[in-house]
């Protein structure tokens, strides 16, 4: 295998063509070792160079006149640019209930991604442990993650109807002086249920798919007093609580309906 | 080039037939099936007790190969870039992905795993894509190491993040204008730890998942691995303070030489630490165990393991690591210098067949090794291959020692018919904020003689070893009627110490 073909003609690619460097680096030496001493990532889907600092700028300004001499007369044609997942889940592998982990937009580094049946998902942050947003329509497309090393995020497939507040320690606010601690999830029928503690409190949420509804099902062990979980925005979504009453966008529960509650969300029109 | 005929000179090709002439002929590489559907991307890989191959992917997935029925089958997914794993047992296993310590198992022993539980995630995300978590390796006292990648400036920090912002050096959260689509940082240094403890070894206690700090200075740390005897050992890679990448003996408290992880130090009040200059960094270093010289063995290494004692003929108990960027495993043989540990690094299992991307390792029964190949955008390759070391005797070096004068090798069996060419040069290195270094102050190595004692070759320089300097030497037509031809006759010895 060679890094820099003289036209890049022959599979496998690995760096760019003798003309490509001869192109973009023509009367431009300084710019040129630079790349060769750290060359970074320049192409989000290629494998970058290796530095070349070991070989010293002599032999490398030698190799650059080679290089330039070698490709003289050739003219360099951009390739066409391709932006397929070859691992794109299709048919019934969408529809079932998916868990993953990944970058997520408008969440913290450390976020789940949860899909109850391929088009109903929602975004849980495993760092305020807690529900961040819901959408409608389909899942992630995780190839911008996925077809390189992370530096982009997932996208959402569909339209997010709910978010929760920004900037709150937990949905627990009666607790928000206390950080959140995720203990992990097990699964049961495919969905997560998610297992936290803050301070003495331990709280399992269950992910559930309620005829198509997403549905948490939280349960509180511990609660010593009146708990306030706080939600977000509702203007599109239809919201049933089976415990506690909401006032002003909080949902105030007692210990003892704290101990085992739902909240069952949909959106308030249908997406499509 | 300097020649020696230390005995007379017999030509024995007639015994040498039989005998192995390169790694070919030492290993046998057979290409192993890979999971449908799945980007081939290999992130973490171990052996189950039942000899099955577990194995996590690139986009998260976990999957057995069974080697009885010789075909795949999905076991958990999920994961965030599950980069390391451990074997609990055959239900079990510790997996560290970007963001966790993960304990995951199938309770219910149906074949998929139903439990995913947080043993540790106290280290911070800047959710720059370049903090990778490497490791799970098990230490003898039952704590697991991590090694904590450093941020690149080739792309952002997200406006939400896990852990606490040093701003150090006035870099703010709010400096690094949090906007996820757009790389390039310039006012960032090159790589940066701005929220704990990225550029760190950490072990976690398995019960209680208390995370400890243990050593800073890393960069890019692929490599974490914990012998039988608890000694803890980390590779690096070559970028900005690292002019080769390197490997490492990790001690507690430590710092290994990459200056970002500074700032996690308790007590840190000297701002941003790649500014501060070479010279006062370089007092407070310790020095790796040996480079890996960049271009000629090793530009990005991986997965460290120890070989068992049996199986691997004169190899075992010798510690090996991967490499991404070209075809073949390194190897490393230390030596002690004034009290003080150093060694050499040469190339192991080169098979021609390998290729690049060798990032994990996990040992299977009777001399295999697996090897899980990646790139993640970076060079390097996808898929699964194991090598069989086939018992094939051959010419290796055991051992290589510095001298007051030069090096004493010695090999598995003596050598004879020899004629042999030294060749070789050595030079030093810059530590420096810049990426790499060149070779500094290159000079050729002449031998005033080599002389063959039973299996010991003893090679006399011209100069006597100079501190601070990488050998680079090869030994031609080191050969023996029986074995044939030395197998990897190129060795790079950093040389931090000389003998006094």
């Amino acid at each position: 295998m060679v890094c820099h073909q003289l036209e890049n003609k022959v599979e496998p690619i690995v760096g760019p063509s003798l003309v490509e460097i001869s192109h973009i680096y023509k009367d431009n030496l300084k710019g040129y070792l630079k790349w060769c001493i750290e060359p970074g990532k320049k192409r989000k889907d290629v494998i970058q160079m290796p530095s070349m600092a070991h070989v010293g700028e002599k032999d490398l300004e030698a190799i650059y006149h080679w290089i330039m001499a070698t490709t003289k007369g050739k003219k360099y044609t951009p390739p066409k640019e391709t932006n397929f997942d070859p691992y794109m889940l299709t048919g019934d592998a969408t529809k079932r209930p998916r868990i993953q982990r990944i970058f997520l937009p408008d969440t913290s580094p450390a976020s789940i991604a949860v899909t109850i049946d391929g088009n109903h998902s929602l975004c849980w942050d495993t760092v305020s442990c807690r529900l961040r947003y819901i959408w409608i329509g389909g899942f992630i497309d995780g190839f911008p993650y996925w077809k390189s090393n992370g530096s982009s995020v997932a996208k959402l497939t569909g339209k997010v109807y709910y978010r929760s507040l920004p900037k709150l320690n937990s949905g627990f606010v009666s607790q928000n002086d206390e950080e959140p601690k995720f203990n992990g999830y097990n699964i049961i029928d495919s969905l997560p249920v998610f297992s936290y503690s803050i301070g003495s409190i331990e709280v399992t949420e269950a992910i559930q798919n309620k005829a198509g509804a997403i549905t948490l099902h939280i349960k509180v062990t511990n609660a010593k007093s009146e708990l306030k979980y706080q939600l977000g925005d509702l203007s599109e979504t239809n919201l049933i609580h089976s415990n506690g009453r909401l006032e002003n966008g909080v949902l105030i529960l007692t210990a003892k309906e704290a101990a085992s509650f739902k909240l069952t969300f949909q959106p308030k029109k249908i997406i499509k | 080039m300097i020649r020696y005929y230390l005995t007379p000179l017999m030509i024995a090709s007639s015994l040498w037939t039989a005998a192995a002439s390169g790694w070919k002929d030492i290993c046998e590489l057979t290409v192993l099936p890979n999971p449908a559907g799945v980007d081939q991307q290999y992130g973490a890989l171990g052996t189950l007790p039942n000899g099955d191959l577990i194995a996590t992917f690139h986009r998260g997935e976990i999957m057995v190969y069974s080697q009885v029925d010789k075909v795949w089958k999905k076991w958990g997914e999920g994961l965030h870039e599950p980069l390391g794993l451990h074997v609990e047992n055959q239900h079990s296993i510790v997996v560290v992905q970007r963001a966790e310590l993960t304990r995951i198992t199938d309770t219910d022993k149906d074949g998929k795993a139903d439990s995913y539980q947080a043993i540790c995630n106290s280290w911070g995300m800047s959710g720059n894509y370049h903090e990778f978590a490497f490791g799970a390796a098990k230490s003898p006292d039952g704590h697991f190491y991590v090694a904590l990648g450093t941020a690149s400036n080739g792309g952002g920090a997200r406006p939400e993040i896990r852990g606490e912002w040093s701003d150090a050096g006035g870099l703010t959260h709010e400096f690094i204008k949090p906007d996820w689509i757009s790389g390039g940082r310039p006012k960032m240094p090159r790589m940066y730890a701005r929220v704990p403890y990225r550029g760190w070894v950490v072990k976690v206690n398995p019960t209680t998942g208390e995370m400890i700090p243990v050593a800073s200075g890393l960069r890019t740390p692929h490599g974490v691995h914990v012998n039988a005897q608890g000694e803890v050992f980390v590779n690096d890679n070559q970028g900005d303070w690292l002019a080769n990448s390197k490997l490492y003996r990790i001690e507690q408290d430590k710092f290994y030489g990459h200056p970002a992880s500074l700032q996690w130090t308790k007590g840190w009040d000297k701002g941003t630490p790649s500014e501060l200059p070479a010279e006062e960094l370089d007092k407070i270093r310790s020095k790796a165990l040996c480079y890996l010289p960049q271009g000629d063995l090793a530009n990005s290494p991986t997965q460290i393991l120890t070989l068992p004692k049996e199986g691997f003929g004169p190899y075992g108990g010798d510690l090996i690591m991967g490499e991404m960027n070209q075809s073949r495993l390194v190897r490393y043989l230390p030596d002690t210098v004034n009290g003080k540990q150093q060694g050499a690094a040469l190339s192991f299992m080169a098979h021609p067949d390998l290729s690049r991307g060798n990032a994990k390792l996990s040992l299977g029964d009777d001399g295999v090794i697996y090897v899980g190949k990646t790139h993640l955008s970076w060079p390097g390759d996808s898929g699964l291959v194991s090598l069989k070391y086939n018992q094939n005797p051959h010419l290796a070096i055991d051992e290589i020692a510095l001298t007051k004068t030069g090096f004493r090798i010695t090999l598995n069996e003596a050598p004879d018919a020899t004629e042999i060419e030294l060749k070789g040069s050595r030079y030093g290195l810059l530590y420096h904020q810049k990426y790499g270094s060149p070779k500094m102050k290159l000079t050729e190595l002449k031998a005033s003689s080599i002389l063959v004692k039973g299996n010991v070759i003893e090679v006399t320089l011209e100069q006597s070893p100079v501190a601070d300097q990488i050998y680079d030497i090869t030994l031609n037509g080191v050969s023996s009627s029986k074995l044939g031809k030395l197998i990897a006759p190129r060795f790079f010895y950093t040389a931090h110490e000389v003998i006094k």
